[in-house]
């Protein structure tokens, strides 16, 4: 092995992942101008699945409505979690976020504006007031742009794009660097460093229908359970509930939930306006019962509740799953949406411009004219490596981790517009703490075996006797986890298992034929090993949460089970690669925060169950 | 158009460096795929190692564009209902870039010329009061659209047929630029740049630019002719000129 | 000031290209249309110089408009249309719709988007840096001397309907009506009139004057979306009013048939 030639870069912050969350955290990190900070993206920069977040990014101005601060949005977001999230990690989330976002303006983002020149925020599932800061329907865009315009300026910053990492250095529960391959060359790089951060992203290309692009394969959580990292919740997986339905080959796509926010409703093959009978106890305080209440709210009486369509995501996505279900879907086994009734087509055109472009180039739909179809499509995953509320720190010394990557703000489920508030503001924590720690520490030597096993990990698609074709085999398992994972029972799971483990052996068969130059095979084939295994760890953790709460939804447990609530499924690599579970308990909310809770006495349900 | 399967025709340009090649493959599809779609179904059935760079496949993040019957497009917005079922579809990277491989150019240039645009610069006070009214922003979001496809890049003639990268930042950057300085807040004066190092007169005009753009971005008329007046402005006032001559 | 980097150089030439399209059809139009424009022009300035009036009406050839009847003129036979021919010519030439299509039909740089030029690559290319096409950045100026020259053409029309019996209306009179209309929202329309009302601006709700120059920017940039249009428009309104004027002149079409009212 030893005589294949290794180019070697040293970092004192490595960022694995270009997304928002490596863009912030390196932007933080780089703040130190001794340092150097390197950047690891999987594509060209600016290219991230960030640039498909649509609607927009949490933080409580209270702009629109002066009734919202910090209080009202970590209650949502913590009721929201179904009472599983951490809070800590709520709270800085909802402390951070509109500091985060101001400071992207500062640095070139052009939100739109309230009429008195302020940053205007729209309504989204789950959030008592308008609170997203966005641009039109392409916040995400304009995040990454502009991180993207502010990390060119940064000389201490080294983009390493089209690259790949194959493996975490870790020795003695202490991260060394990673290894890893140039995709344009094919040349293998070792890159050495003092702290690593995780900004990998999601894992949606376990599901056929995925708003989720390209990267989405999950190497993250993989990389680090099998260097021995800590994941946590990763039996909750977000739906979003209005992905494209039709066309089959962009079925998945997402429609943003700003078309709800901006008033669009759902309608079944009757025409009825279904999300009236959907409406959790939990919720019943917040949202209108009838459509002339809604309609009132729609033009802006403050006393009328929201309409039903903007509940959160997972009852929003059990609402059209089961109208399909009754019969009462579309063509396309989907509901209908429509924003056409509601607002007129300039306005669609102006707040809804890539909607109106995407359907009109994908579907020849004109959403302007008429209403389209919609279902569910895997989103994101509120699990993940699991950090110190802190520091971000994951349990190995110097790998840090945030964003989608990380698991613990979102517990259950995650509302609309916290995932890009979690991202700039754990991102930018993240690449304080990194920064921090890499000055304290220094270089170590990797050792050479690290390095060989690395390579040999690297090169296996090449191999002769590896002929197994990764792209069929990736067709497979989404079909698969889409069927077993998407109506879950103890039988479904099980049954998920076994097939998964079969895979685990095809996928380390995997080939590609050509030389390493720009061989999106030989990527193809390295990345089926990480999806099995993020579907093996999402399956085990399902399996060990015998309760429906949020993205995690049990065929054969309906019920939302309280008593296991605050139970964590702490998964970890076992000697032999195996999956080794344990339970945690989540730590109890602070006095001072029970306080706020209590504050919205009136909901109905609150933490713990307590009237 | 009816969804149907049909065998479609694909001439696709492989290889790198010397040694390029068009290859021919016949592809099962139906009329709804797309482009992107059909190049897929090569990579799975025949050629696992056909480069081809994409990644959101909903026309946002600008990775797949190529030329397509010899017209730069995004792979996957590129409906195949809107091409022949009969003739052969020919399918090459992007003209104007260095080839990687197969349909893979080197785009890193962009980024070295986006390296050289003074970044945002808002007032001291504009951390007390941010504020701007939707009026002003309307025009600089609209430049924001931009997902970077460089497809502009690589179909305006100044860098495609005369290859003057050395003075012309190219239509993609001209809407960067644009977009700053339209920008309401900013106080940082570029208009020297645009026309001494980012050669907005080195644009005559001929709006392809504004024709590929997927983003529909009217990259010629509100970004492009906004600057070169701008440096009229400055630079080619025929009276300013007089006196300057006269006086120095 | 920041240098920009080079790239290697690709072949070029020869109209190379791999569209299957015609692409070649619009930029052939074009250039047999207003090749067909300049020597109609031509002809019109040079040949029918004393025939621009019809008698009896006060239409008037719009090449030949404003009627100056300067008396002092010393050199024989030079056509009245040179005297300011020169400002619609200069506008027309500097406008930047008339640039693209000369640049593509007449100078085939490039002929058609993707497709290259017939010569090879040479790194010699100015653009509208240098002469002739550095004039471009004229119009800005020619854009206010086409707005006097668009008034004129207003009055024009209101005195077309100024007839020896009184106040009237011919076909005449709506020939040169339209001659009118198109060429004021082909000046309108023009970009440098949107960056004088109000797209040189970067903030627009600064105090009530700009918001006045904020309005008018929207109403310009509605209208220049349209300034191709116009631009062909204009041109062709401009030859159906000679052409109607000549006609009446050389009694193909009477007087009678032309009054209305």
């Amino acid at each position: 092995m030893s005589e294949e030639k290794l180019i070697h870069k040293e970092y004192d912050v490595l960022v694995i992942g270009a997304g928002g969350t490596g863009l912030r955290a390196a932007i933080a990190a780089a703040q130190d101008k001794e340092l150097k900070i390197g950047i690891i993206s999987k594509t060209l920069l600016g290219k991230a699945h960030t640039v498909m977040a649509e609607g927009g990014v949490a933080g409580s101005f209270g702009n629109v409505n002066p009734n919202d601060n910090w209080k009202v949005h970590f209650r949502d977001t913590f009721k929201g979690s179904y009472w599983h999230g951490n809070w800590r990690l709520a709270k800085i989330l909802v402390d951070e976020a509109p500091e985060r976002i101001l400071e992207l303006e500062r640095w070139g983002a052009v939100w739109d504006r309230t009429p008195e020149g302020k940053i205007l925020q729209r309504n989204f599932g789950g959030h008592a007031y308008p609170r997203l800061a966005h641009i039109g329907d392409r916040t995400g865009l304009e995040l990454i742009r502009t991180l993207e315009e502010h990390i060119i300026h940064e000389d201490n910053i080294d983009l390493n794009m089209e690259t790949t990492i194959t493996k975490l250095l870790v020795k003695d529960n202490k991260i060394l660097g990673a290894f890893g391959f140039d995709r344009v060359t094919g040349q293998l790089i070792v890159f050495k460093a003092k702290t690593v951060i995780m900004a990998t992203g999601g894992l949606g290309k376990l599901f056929t229908i995925t708003s989720n692009s390209w990267e989405g394969t999950g190497d993250g959580y993989s990389l680090a359970f099998e260097a021995g990292a800590e994941l946590i919740d990763m039996e909750f997986i977000q739906f979003h509930p209005t992905g494209m339905a039709y066309p089959p080959n962009v079925a998945g796509t997402l429609v943003t939930e700003g078309v709800r926010g901006e008033g669009a409703y759902l309608k079944n093959s009757e025409g009825e306006r279904f999300m009236f009978n959907y409406i959790p106890e939990k919720f019943s305080k917040d949202y209108a019962d009838t459509e002339e209440e809604a309609n009132r709210w729609l033009e802006g009486d403050e006393n009328a509740r929201k309409p039903p369509e903007l509940l959160t995501r997972d009852v929003v996505a059990a609402a059209i799953r089961s109208e399909v279900a009754a019969g009462r879907g579309s063509p396309h086994g989907a509901a209908w949406l429509d924003i056409a009734c509601v607002r007129d087509a300039d306005y669609i055109k102006k707040k809804l411009p890539s909607m109106y472009h995407q359907m009109k180039t994908l579907s020849k739909l004109d959403i302007t004219k008429e209403a389209f179809e919609v279902a569910p499509t895997a989103h994101h995953a509120m699990g993940g490596m699991r950090y110190k509320w802190d520091t971000n720190e994951t349990n190995i010394s110097g790998l840090y981790a945030a964003g989608e990557a990380a698991g613990g703000v979102h517990g259950g489920n995650r509302l609309g517009g916290n995932a890009l508030a979690d991202i700039i503001v754990f991102g930018k924590r993240a690449g304080d703490a990194a920064a921090i720690a890499a000055k304290t520490k220094s270089f170590e030597d990797i050792p050479q075996n690290l390095i060989d096993e690395a390579i040999e990990v690297t090169l296996a698609p090449f191999k002769e006797e590896n002929t197994e074709n990764p792209y069929l085999l990736h067709e497979e398992l989404r079909d698969m986890m889409t069927v077993e994972y998407g109506f879950s029972t103890e039988e479904s799971l099980t049954k998920a298992k076994k097939i998964l483990e079969e895979m685990k052996v095809r996928a380390s068969k995997c080939g590609t034929s050509g030389d390493r130059a720009y061989n999106p095979g030989w990527d193809q084939a390295l990345s089926m090993k990480h999806v099995v295994q993020v579907a093996l760890l999402t399956i085990e953790s399902s399996l060990m949460r015998k309760e429906s709460r949020g993205g995690h939804a049990r065929g054969d447990y309906l019920e939302t089970d309280t008593s296991i609530q605050d139970i964590l499924y702490v998964q970890k690599r076992g000697p032999n690669g195996e999956i080794v579970v344990h339970e945690e308990i989540l730590e109890p909310v602070s006095e001072e925060l029970l306080k706020v809770l209590a504050e919205f006495k009136d909901d109905g349900y609150q933490y713990h169950g307590k009237k | 158009m009816a969804e149907y399967n049909y065998n479609l025709k694909m001439s696709v340009q492989r290889g790198s460096g010397e040694d390029i090649s068009m290859v021919n493959y016949e592809v099962e599809v139906d009329s709804k795929m797309v482009v992107l779609d059909a190049l897929h179904k090569i990579q799975t059935d025949e050629a696992p190692d056909l480069s081809i760079r994409w990644n959101c496949k909903a026309g946002k993040c600008g990775s797949c564009s190529a030329e397509i019957n010899g017209k730069p497009k995004l792979l996957c917005m590129s409906k195949l209902s809107d091409f022949s079922e009969t003739e052969v579809m020919v399918v090459k990277p992007m003209h104007t870039f260095p080839l990687i491989k197969d349909l893979v150019t080197d785009v890193s240039w962009n980024y070295l010329v986006n390296k050289k645009i003074k970044p945002f610069s808002p007032p001291d006070n504009f951390k007390d009061d941010p504020k701007m009214m939707q009026q002003e922003v309307d025009r600089v979001q609209e430049f924001r659209k931009c997902i970077e496809c460089f497809l502009c890049q690589d179909v305006c003639h100044v860098l495609r047929s005369h290859q003057r990268f050395d003075v012309f930042a190219g239509p993609r950057f001209m809407v960067r630029l644009a977009s700053l300085e339209m920008h309401p807040l900013d106080t940082e004066d570029r208009i020297p740049e645009i026309k001494n190092v980012f050669g907005s007169g080195l644009c005559n005009i001929t709006k392809c630019c504004t024709e590929v753009c997927p983003e529909s971005i009217p990259i010629t008329d509100e970004a492009i002719i906004p600057l070169k007046e701008r440096v009229v402005d400055r630079y080619y006032d025929p009276l300013k000129w007089i006196v300057r001559k006269i006086f120095g | 000031m920041a240098e920009m980097i080079t790239l290697p150089t690709v072949d070029h030439g020869e109209f190379k290209h791999s569209r299957n399209d015609r692409w070649w059809v619009r930029p052939l139009l074009q250039a047999v249309a207003i090749t067909g424009f300049i020597f109609y022009s031509l002809w019109v300035i040079f040949l029918e110089s004393d025939n621009y009036k019809v008698e009896g009406t006060h239409y008037i050839s719009p090449f030949y408009s404003p009627d100056l009847e300067l008396g002092f003129w010393p050199i024989e036979g030079f056509s009245p249309a040179l005297l300011l021919i020169w400002i619609p010519l200069g506008f027309r030439y500097t406008c930047y719709y008339a640039r693209k299509v000369y640049h593509r039909a007449f100078l085939a740089d490039p002929p058609a988007c993707a497709v290259s030029e017939l010569r090879k690559v040479n790194h010699k290319y100015k653009g509208e840096n240098k002469l002739v096409f550095i004039v471009s950045n004229l119009h800005r100026y020619f854009f206010y001397l086409a707005f006097v020259l668009m008034i004129v053409h207003i009055i024009d029309f209101f005195l077309a309907m100024k007839f020896e019996d009184g106040i009237g209306f011919g076909l005449g009179t709506l020939l040169l009506g339209f001659d009118a209309l198109f060429l004021a929202l082909y000046v309108l329309s023009c970009h440098s009139c949107k960056h004088v009302v109000g797209g040189g601006l970067d903030c627009f709700s600064c105090n009530t004057a700009v918001n006045a120059r904020y309005k008018s920017w929207k109403f310009v940039k509605k209208l220049n979306e349209n300034h191709h249009k116009f631009f062909w428009l204009s041109l062709l309104s401009l030859i159906v009013a000679d052409i109607y004027i000549k006609l009446l002149i050389n009694d193909v079409i009477s007087l009678e048939f032309d009054r209305w009212i």
